[in-house]
């Protein structure tokens, strides 16, 4: 057992962070203030992931076949980690690269994978991930939105809500019905956003400017080759992805720099040998590390080919528990600074920090998990 | 970075359950009295070395950690995580059972009436004095521990000698306080899991309604996350990683407590289920050296230097 890095990884890390100091433009943190899901960062995601994808680091996780360089589990980890600290200057394209792009290598059709794969690996992608919907939110699998035979097409009747990147999108990962079998009468396809009959609406929110859509689908005409995986397979897919995303972005890391900058703002302030402020913020390192610890025994497992487990659901619990416990550290002693905004990263925080029980997953969703698979309490009433 | 457990670990482990379930299965019934000193098992552990494995080569602290937390994790109460980080690391010539003494001597502490040797650890120096049970004066059972004062600290003190860096002595403490108090909360959350799962109220399992569910599963988080902090703290030596645990650990355990004795009802409060062999330790530990409070103001401390 060894909680150090190796000098693999380390030089790896180092790699990365030498790559966020030379290629981050001066007016980065200008454009981050916005938070990972605004129609800056996306934007600035084109210009910026081309070059992380030249350098090797876009992908490196991935296959070589698939252009990348069969970097470990560990090494994937640790590109998350530092991208999140910078503030995720990768924007939507993380979601490619961690788990769009493998759920594609893994289920799609050669043609699929020639015409999406590539394109994601040079950092010229944006997808939207099309699931909730206004009566699907945690009960996903209750989705409406249908898609109909046509001959050698579907059409797609529907809606989907809370569908971040939507308004930059060119391909959306859509979950639609085939037929009215709950989970068996669901399907993927890879839609292309200029499809006819797609409108979006971007929602005025609290976690950003043009984070969050409605998107609309009217007789909207999808070739039969644009089903991911096969018909009515769509469920098993589906746990394959999130089981990768569930524990898959680092955001203890942003949560620990937020709360370094804090506390660096309050030692300018002088107010650094108040020792409640000393406790509080002891407080909200040890949630950030506790974190960390979580996420780095899953990660640990899957490096091993583990198959995702309830531990997930520990460690994203420990994640929400952390972003919160930053977030109300700032807002208790440096309220100012939110209007101030003299700390970049503390606006994008707050709104992610919000929106961390929520998104991916509801908080309690997560607690159901552990108390059923962890903990292996009934989940049913027994009569 | 590696957290699977290693051979020698798993294999050093099972040894140790074993030992610890014939020790639970021949063990007095309880009996009323609320704290609780298992002499026979705390002998046959320093017996087979369990309590030596910090220092030996082949296993170190990381098996050390995982012996306090399953020991920890049972029941049983015996001394265990002063000896496994303390004495093995830093008196391995001094006999045990070992009490600790923190700030002032003349306080009651565990394990005391039992001890052959209690550290008198202040913020500058680590002293160390045999004792024998005339030297001590037991104290009301309030805690699960066996709890004792000294009859003389003076005199105590007077027979003592420096031993070590009252820092390392310090940091160890704080390592072995986190290694306890995870195990114990563990083995805790499980012991009431087992009954919830059992225990029926309007014709279902306790366990099957969602409020008791979601607080369990978030003890569960977050005695998970303690273990894994404590045992980084054992493995690395680093002193933030030990005030981190030991606070992390000390901060959360009020609220754990509440939820297990909550969900337990009146059968929780009783002598006749071990629940309080956990919580009542548990309550204890709260407060090791400077509790909660210290820990993370220290942490802090540690991790934003004043200067920097
Ligand atoms: C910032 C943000 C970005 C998002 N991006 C996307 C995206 O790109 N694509 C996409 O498809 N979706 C996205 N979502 C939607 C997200 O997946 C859903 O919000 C989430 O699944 C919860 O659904 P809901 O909001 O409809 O809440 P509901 O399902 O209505 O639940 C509301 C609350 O009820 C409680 N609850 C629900 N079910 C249970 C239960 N079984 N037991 C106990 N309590 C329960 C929870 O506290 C939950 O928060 C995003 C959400 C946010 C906040």
């Amino acid at each position: 057992m060894d909680f150090s890095w190796s000098g693999p990884q380390s030089a790896f890390r180092a790699r990365v962070v030498d790559f966020l100091k030379s290629e981050l433009p001066d007016d980065w943190s200008e454009i981050a203030r916005h938070g990972p899901g605004s129609r800056q960062q996306t934007d600035f995601s084109l210009r910026f992931c081309p070059k992380l994808a030249e350098a090797g680091l876009l992908v490196p996780h991935w296959p070589k076949e698939f252009g990348g360089e069969g970097a470990t589990v560990w090494e994937h980890f640790i590109l998350g980690e530092e991208m999140w600290a910078a503030g995720e200057p990768r924007g939507p394209q993380y979601m490619n690269v961690n788990w769009i792009g493998p759920t594609i290598m893994r289920f799609g059709t050669d043609e699929q994978k020639e015409l999406h794969l590539p394109r994601a690996a040079k950092g010229q992608a944006i997808w939207c991930q099309g699931f909730s919907e206004p009566s699907a939110g945690s009960d996903l699998v209750s989705l409406r939105t249908s898609a109909e035979r046509d001959g050698d097409n579907f059409v797609v009747n529907g809606s989907k809500i809370w569908t971040s990147y939507a308004g930059l999108a060119d391909h959306c990962f859509l979950l639609a019905r085939t037929s009215g079998k709950r989970k068996d009468g669901i399907c993927i396809f890879i839609v292309p956003m200029d499809t006819p009959g797609i409108s979006v609406r971007p929602i005025p929110s609290l976690v950003g400017e043009g984070d969050i859509h409605e998107v609309f689908f009217n007789d909207v005409t999808v070739p039969a080759s644009a089903m991911l995986g096969e018909e009515g397979k769509a469920w098993s897919i589906i746990t394959y992805s999130l089981g990768n995303e569930r524990v898959g972005i680092p955001r203890y890391e942003f949560s620990r720099r937020t709360l370094d900058a804090l506390v660096a703002r309050l030692k300018e302030e002088g107010r650094w040998n108040d020792e409640y402020i000393r406790y509080r913020a002891g407080q909200a390192l040890s949630a950030c590390e506790a974190a960390r610890l979580l996420v780095y025994r899953v990660v640990d497992e899957r490096s091993r080919g583990a198959p995702p487990s309830a531990e997930s659901s520990l460690a994203r619990f420990a994640v929400i528990t952390a972003d919160h416990a930053v977030s109300n550290f700032g807002l208790e002693f440096l309220p100012a600074s939110y209007s101030n905004d003299d700390i970049p990263s503390l606006k994008p925080h707050h709104e992610r920090a919000i929106a961390s029980g929520i998104a991916s997953g509801a908080a309690e969703i997560q607690l159901g998990i552990v108390a059923q698979s962890y903990l292996e309490l009934p989940w049913e009433p027994r009569a | 970075m590696n957290f699977a457990v290693p051979e020698e670990c798993t294999a050093l482990i099972s040894a140790l359950e074993k030992l610890l379930m014939q020790a639970e299965a021949t063990a007095a019934p309880v009996d009323g009295s609320r704290s609780f000193f298992s002499r026979d098992l705390d002998s046959a552990l320093e017996d087979s070395g369990f309590l030596d494995a910090a220092g030996l080569e082949e296993f170190g602290p990381m098996a050390a950690a995982m012996v306090v937390q399953e020991i920890s994790s049972r029941p049983v109460i015996v001394e265990a995580a002063h000896s496994s980080f303390l004495r093995a690391l830093a008196l391995p010539e001094w006999p045990r059972p070992v009490a600790v003494l923190t700030g002032k001597f003349d306080q009651a502490t565990r394990f005391l009436g039992v001890a052959r040797s209690v550290v008198l650890l202040g913020e500058n120096e680590a002293r160390v004095c045999r004792i024998e049970g005339k030297d001590t004066i037991a104290t009301a059972p309030f805690f699960a521990y066996p709890m004792a004062r000294l009859a003389d600290p003076a005199a105590c003190l007077a027979r003592s000698e420096v031993v070590a860096d009252a820092a390392l002595v310090r940091r160890l403490l704080l390592v072995a306080t986190a290694c306890e108090l995870s195990g114990i909360l563990k083995g805790a959350l499980f012991s009431v899991t087992d009954y919830v799962k059992n225990r029926r109220q309007f014709g279902r399992a306790i366990g099957s309604f969602q409020a008791v569910q979601h607080r369990l599963a978030m003890c569960a988080s977050t005695i998970a996350a303690g273990e894994w902090l404590a045992r980084r703290a054992a493995v690395s030596g680093s002193l933030e990683d030990a005030v981190m645990a030991a606070g992390y650990l000390q901060e959360s355990t009020s609220r754990i407590l509440y939820d297990l004795h909550q969900f337990m009802g009146a059968m929780g409060l009783t002598l006749e289920h071990p629940l309080y062999r956990w919580s009542y330790r548990a309550k204890l530990l709260l407060s090791d050296l400077g509790g909660a409070s210290r820990q993370l103001r220290d942490v802090a401390a540690i991790t934003w230097p004043e200067t920097a």
